[in-house]
């Protein structure tokens, strides 16, 4: 069912209505960005680049930075009649694929993107209900715009659920 | 400034080489460490857009085994190494000259043979290129990680991200004659370095 979905490359981002289906699959530690406004199934998912959209200069693509996709994927579904206050985000993500001993943390760019897409939730005042995030293991997403349900498959744990609350 | 978006076919032709001439070391290293003779393509230069990134190699959810390295100096970059689980098996099998049976996990003890065949090939790669460009290349301690070939090969193309849509990866394949093995290895320059390689050449 992950590979019938909409897929959302690295740094798109789709905001679409029941009863579509959107997945990335292979997240490392790119962020799935999955918000939902339950009340008319319309929702969104960007797939996370990067944290920071500071350091770029020129039009780019607002899907690829936590900054930016926070405030685009709730913009474009307040367009197709979703309400801001109604709207949840579930996030899944961030890992850290290869670790280096003598690597500072703080540079750790699944931790940045966490940090990111979290302060830019913050920012306009909407929930994480639910998450996935961190560790050292590649995880499919696949969202579910029928339900508002977050399908995450690793390798070695078998597919989880996630419930927007 | 050469970027991605802007290479000529000449500037293609000169990666190509390079990646050719990189490889021909390693396969070379490869082949005395195992006494097994290794072929290698002629090195595909893939320029992809990142949204597509994970959808070469067999899909972004293929379980594979990969060697990640950064490489510093004067071109920094880094260098990723790309085997299908059975066939980073095999290899491990023909180092160890040990059977595996097909089910089973490789161990802490086999990700180190794997980590070091790797680091052996890719002082090889670097060493050759360095001579061709006068460029200092070192590379780092290699980082093991068996999943999904998506989240591997993103994980390697952040940089891409901070200047453009588009990422480069300087591919070869190599392939063992006698048993059926076969993995890819990836020189991915940062984006900053195209220009410096390109100079170093001349063109």
């Amino acid at each position: 069912m992950f590979v019938d979905a909409i897929q959302i490359g690295m740094a798109e981002l789709k905001v679409t209505q029941a009863p579509e289906k959107l997945a990335s699959l292979g997240l490392g530690s790119c962020i799935a960005v999955c918000a939902y406004d339950q009340a008319i199934k319309v929702g969104g998912l960007a797939h996370v680049m990067l944290p920071d959209s500071s350091i770029f200069r020129e039009n780019f693509n607002p899907g690829k930075f936590g900054d930016t996709a926070v405030p685009f994927l709730v913009r474009e579904m307040v367009k197709l009649g979703a309400i801001q206050s109604r709207i949840q985000v579930i996030i899944v993500g961030g890992a850290h694929m290869f670790a280096f001993k003598s690597e500072d943390s703080l540079l750790d760019i699944g931790v940045r993107n966490i940090q990111s897409v979290e302060e830019a939730c913050v920012k306009i005042g909407i929930p994480i209900v639910a998450r996935s995030v961190g560790g050292k293991f590649g995880r499919s997403v696949l969202f579910d715009l029928n339900t508002g349900k977050v399908y995450v498959r690793t390798i070695n744990q078998g597919t989880m659920e996630l419930s927007m609350g | 400034m050469v970027t991605i978006e802007n290479l000529s076919n000449v500037h293609l032709d000169v990666l190509k080489e390079i990646g050719n001439i990189g490889a021909g070391h390693a396969a070379t290293a490869l082949s005395q460490l195992m006494s097994e003779r290794i072929e290698m393509t002629v090195p595909n230069v893939s320029i992809l857009t990142l949204s597509k990134v994970s959808d070469f190699l067999g899909g972004p959810e293929k379980i594979v085994v990969g060697i990640y390295m950064k490489v510093f100096g004067d071109a920094p970059g880094k260098i990723i190494f790309l085997f299908n689980y059975d066939d980073a098996q095999t290899l491990v099998k023909i180092v160890n000259s040990k059977t595996l049976p097909g089910d089973v996990e490789i161990e802490d003890l086999d990700q180190s043979v794997l980590q070091e065949i790797s680091n052996i090939m890719t002082g090889a790669y670097l060493n050759a290129i360095s001579r061709l460009t006068g460029l200092n290349m070192l590379s780092s301690v290699p980082a093991y990680a068996c999943d999904m070939a998506g989240a591997i090969i993103n994980s390697a193309l952040l940089d891409f991200g901070m200047v453009g849509d588009y990422a480069m990866l300087i591919d070869t394949q190599f392939k063992m004659t006698q048993e059926k093995m076969d993995g890819h290895f990836f020189l991915i320059p940062d984006p900053g370095s195209l220009q410096v390689i390109l100079e170093a050449i001349g063109v």
